[in-house]
């Protein structure tokens, strides 16, 4: 038995321990050297105020009277720490670099800075966490009795001070470590590490405290886990669950892994103390392995004082009375220690985030909207009322704990209290979700979803949480409101059977959501809210640095600096305002500060005070010329105007350059073809001034020359008359092409056998070959060829190409052969001779006009060409859609194919594979 | 784990897809209607199923949890803060502790 004083000095120089050790810590932090106490470790540990009294004590309650429920609490958190990666890490990356300070702070700032939801949600926060504190001060004085007093009988006897004393000495000590440490000052982020070492330490004792428990009564006094199971099945005690896993387990794994994010100590530790994303990494093993250490022996302890301890005696308190049973007092001061320090440091983690988030969103907003004009604030710090009004806040908190636990007394086991508040914070779950991946919530959305959750919260749960002590609550709750029983807290619309738990889970999530989803789709985002929906939502994608600039500032650096020196404290400031270079001291003169300043004043500031006021509060600055966001949208659509015009222009610019390039090559084009005109006159003079020439000069010697006899008067007229032909032919030739060029008025296409055609232009060009002794002859021939064409004009080209053949040809045994084909689509007629060919350096404009293969001597001579007959020609053949082209043969000299497609078929595939 | 070259987009993927695939396999175990297949009164080495098979549920989830922090990249410091590095902060004015 030990005495009541002596626990009470125990625990009165633990929290004298925790002062040094948190006093240590904070002046070693200042100093630079936080080292040890910002390791991943330390970090976990705190973590663990996860575990309260309510575990300590409750968890063995729990499993002695529901089973592994339990084992449910610490599941769920579990899966959310196994899963870091997925959110934990997005929430740690946004609260770094939102300077995020508390969940209120979080779905405020999100939600477009908005107060009226940092104000709901902070008075959802302070609803459901006074009953926890509460439950902490309850588990404190039982605890002192229970390790006091055996028998486990009432309070009241412990040297003068009953309960309700004790529980209020406990608030007070508690209030004031919490203000010593967790008000030092307004810090930039929020960071705490005395109260973090103090916490991390206190996790360390509950948990070396609950596994020596554990090993005493499993192997000190049960003799190993088998025995403890068996002893418990002898004792008639059901060791097996009461039956199947069913919607209860489920209700309460979802609440933990919610409670684990929402709950604001959670997330105040977790994501707020958080100095290293990376820490993550470690916790996000090493946490669920201390949640798994710690419940490893709670259900054979709870099974082994069922077996051994009287029937009345209460679970919850087993690990202490057990060691107290055994005569080890020693171990049970320590399993006491353990308790008192789950409660503590759950006091304070939750009072510290609480009083920020009151201070942040309820007080400075009030504060700011009393002083219209800060000038009027005098030496009323803005910092200094932030902690003035921390201080009061956690004093009001642990008062209003205290006074609920006054006041529900001793009721009702510890676990239902700890759900109650899990399933009030809950209610964050929905808009915190919404707020990480969902774009397009609002923050109507969010309001009116965390706003009917919190009512459906209120009327499920926490309303019956006082049936046993009102009995206007109990006929309300047997009756309904009026008498409408569809409205029965625990029996909503008509929904019995369940649990009361899952009644409330059910409901309050599914109005929750619900309302969320719909409101959100029903309303619009301000522009705001628009740009912070972004910056969350993709805050991996984002590039480091680019923060939107939202407030364009022409505010003079004084006026600035005078807000900035009141939420900063004058060192900060002045800092902030050097390293940006920004003069800050008797520059009246309007200093162009850049709006990038002011979005990091303001991100600054908002560590300190919260998003919204910061906001509020910059915006009075900048408000001389600031331009509203609309405006700025308004400005962006103006910008975006002016871009998709130029865009036009550059269009309509590209245009135009294209025109002009299209024109100027028409324009080289048609020069090209004047310097061809050009040329062609000047060959056709040329060609018709040679006979000219002749005639003249010969029919001048016959006018002059009387003294010529007939023989050579007749052979000069008869150069004259030779001349002529040759002009006329020439003159015929040029005609002839310039019909063709010109389109042929009487040009038509029929039907014809290219072969009867062939044949005859054989027949037409015999004489001339017999004249020279040139053996035509014909080799396999097609029998027929029904083509497309006119067939003078196909004739005129096959005599055109045939008498060049026999012309030029001067070799000993002159030949030229005719080979006609077809093929599935086209009539082809090669016709090659053994002459001299065409020389290589023609080959390429052979049926250009004038051109001649021959040397220019040979132009005197009748036989010899004009160089307009191939060029005839080829334009002839393309006007039948064929093809003249010059082959290598199998004869030596010049080889000419002709193309030309069989009736009814295109050609120009043709010609690529039969040339090919 | 072995560090594999990859783009460190790549591998947020997926360490994002296997956090995802281990938190719902996690669940499914835990939750009704598999978590009932162990619950049949039945005990090894005296201790009952469904406790044995819970804790062994929660180490292979811790199991799990040290592979994937062993195995997803690194966040810099830089990505951490946006920008420029947190200052000294326990510099405020007047007050203190």
């Amino acid at each position: 038995m030990l005495s009541p004083d002596f626990v009470i000095l125990t625990a009165i120089a633990y929290v004298g321990f925790l002062f040094i050790l948190a006093y240590v810590s904070d002046a070693r932090a200042k100093r630079g050297k936080s080292g040890i106490f910002r390791s991943p470790f330390v970090y976990t540990l705190s973590i663990s105020v996860y575990c309260t009294s309510w575990t300590f004590y409750g968890a063995v309650g729990t499993a002695a009277r529901d089973g592994l429920e339990f084992l449910a609490i610490y599941l769920g958190p579990t899966l959310v720490f196994v899963g870091w990666w997925l959110i934990l890490r997005k929430l740690v990356r946004i609260s770094h670099s939102q300077r995020i300070t508390s969940v209120a702070d979080l779905l405020s700032s999100r939600f477009g800075k908005s107060s009226r939801l940092a104000v709901l949600v902070t008075l959802i926060a302070v609803v459901s966490v006074t009953p926890y504190i509460a439950l902490q001060l309850k588990a404190i004085t039982s605890s002192i009795q229970a390790v006091s007093s055996a028998t486990g009988s009432s309070g009241g006897t412990l040297v003068g001070l009953d309960d309700v004393r004790l529980a209020f000495g406990i608030a007070t000590v508690m209030a004031i470590f919490t203000i010593l440490f967790g008000t030092r000052n307004v810090d930039a982020r929020e960071q705490h590490h005395g109260v973090v070492a103090a916490i991390a330490f206190e996790a360390a004792v509950k948990l070396v405290a609950f596994i020596a428990v554990g090993i005493f009564v499993v192997y000190g006094l049960g003799g190993g886990f088998e025995k403890v199971y068996a002893r418990a099945l002898e004792a008639g005690i059901d060791i097996h669950e009461k039956g199947d896993f069913g919607t209860r387990w489920v209700a309460v794994l979802v609440l933990s892994s919610a409670a684990v994010i929402c709950l604001p100590r959670q997330f105040q530790i977790t994501i707020v103390e958080n100095s290293d994303e990376n820490h993550l990494r470690t916790a996000g093993w090493a946490f669920p392995t201390y949640l798994f250490l710690m419940s490893v022996f709670t259900l054979p302890i709870a099974l082994y004082g069922l077996a051994t301890r009287p029937a009345d005696s209460n679970p919850d308190m087993f690990i202490l009375a057990l060691p107290m049973s055994a005569g080890n007092d020693a171990l049970a001061l320590f399993a006491f220690i353990g308790g008192f320090s789950s409660a503590t440091s759950m006091i304070i983690v939750a009072s510290i985030a609480l009083s920020i988030m009151v201070s942040n969103h309820v007080v400075m907003p009030i504060a700011l909207r009393r002083s219209n004009n800060l000038e009027s604030t005098g030496d009323r710090d803005i910092a200094q009322l932030l902690l003035r009004s921390r201080r009061i806040s956690i004093a009001g908190m642990l008062f209003l704990g205290f006074v609920y636990f006054w006041l529900t007394g001793d009721s009702d086991a510890l676990a239902p209290i700890g759900l109650i508040s899990f399933a009030g914070v809950a209610q964050f779950l929905p808009s915190m979700l919404a707020a990480l991946y969902w774009r397009h919530a609002t923050v109507h959305g969010a309001i009116s979803g965390t706003l009917v959750g919190f009512i459906t919260w209120a009327w499920t749960t926490f309303l019956p949480s006082f049936q046993s002590t009102s009995p206007a609550i109990a006929t309300l709750m047997a009756e309904g409101p009026w008498g409408i029983s569809i409205l029965r807290p625990q029996a909503l619309f008509g929904m019995e059977g369940f649990d009361p738990l899952v009644h409330s889970v059910f409901w309050t999530l599914l109005f929750n959501a619900g309302t969320l989803v719909c409101v959100s789709l029903a309303t619009s985002q301000s522009a705001l809210e628009r740009i912070q929906a972004t910056l969350f939502v993709d805050i991996f994608r984002r590039h480091p640095g680019s923060q939107p600039q939202i407030l364009r500032g022409s505010a003079t650096t004084d006026e600035l600096f005078f807000v900035a020196e009141r939420v900063l404290g004058w060192q900060r400031a002045k800092e902030l305002f050097e390293t940006s270079d920004v003069p800050h001291k008797g520059a009246s003169l309007p200093f162009g500060v850049s709006s990038a300043f002011i979005t990091k004043l303001e991100r600054e500031m908002a560590g300190s005070i919260g998003a919204a006021s910061a906001h509020v509060l910059l915006s009075k600055v900048v408000a001389g010329d600031s331009v509203s966001l609309e405006e700025m949208m308004r400005i962006a659509d103006e910008t975006q105007q002016v871009i998709e015009y130029s865009h036009e222009l550059e269009q309509k610019s590209i245009e135009l350059r294209s025109t002009a390039q299209q024109l100027r090559e028409a324009n080289s084009l048609l020069q090209e073809l004047h310097r061809q005109k050009d040329d062609f006159l000047s060959q056709v003079s040329h060609e018709v001034r040679t006979p000219m020439t002749s005639i003249r000069s010969f029919s001048e010697i016959l006018l002059m020359d009387e003294n010529l006899n007939a023989d050579q008067r007749q052979r000069f007229v008869s150069i004259i008359h030779q001349e002529s032909v040759r002009l006329t032919k020439l003159l015929d030739e040029i005609l002839d092409l310039s019909a063709l060029e010109h389109g042929e008025s009487d040009w038509e296409n029929t039907s014809v056998d290219a072969e009867q055609v062939l044949d005859r232009a054989i027949a037409v060009c015999e004489a001339l070959a017999r004249q020279k002794s040139v053996t035509v002859e014909s080799r396999s021939r097609a029998r027929a060829g029904r083509v497309y064409a006119n067939a003078d004009r196909l004739s005129q080209v096959f005599i055109n190409i045939i008498a060049n053949a026999i012309s030029h040809n001067n070799a000993e045994d002159p030949k030229v052969q005719i080979t006609s084909w077809t093929t599935a689509e086209t009539y082809v007629v090669e016709i090659c001779d053994n002459g001299p060919g065409i020389p290589k350096e023609y080959r390429r404009k052979i049926f250009d006009k004038f051109v001649r293969a021959s040397p220019a001597a040979d132009v005197s001579t009748p036989t010899s060409g004009l160089g307009l007959g191939l060029n005839i020609s080829y334009t002839i053949v393309k006007k039948m859609n064929g093809a003249l082209e010059l082959v290598d043969g199998h004869l030596p000299g010049a080889c000419f194919r002709i193309v030309l497609p069989l009736e009814g078929v295109g050609v120009k595939a043709e010609r690529a594979r039969v040339s090919g | 784990m072995a560090k594999r070259p990859f783009v460190k987009e790549e591998d947020a993927r997926k360490a994002a897809e296997a956090v995802f695939f281990a938190q719902i396999c996690g669940a499914l175990l835990l939750l009704p209607p598999i978590i009932n297949l162990f619950n049949k009164r039945l005990s090894l080495f005296g201790v009952p199923l469904e406790v044995l098979y819970l804790f062994l549920v929660w180490i292979v989830l811790i199991a799990s949890a040290v592979v994937i922090s062993a195995s997803v990249p690194r966040a810099s410091a830089d990505e951490q803060l946006g920008e420029e590095p947190a200052q000294p902060t326990n510099e405020s004015g007047k007050e203190g502790g």
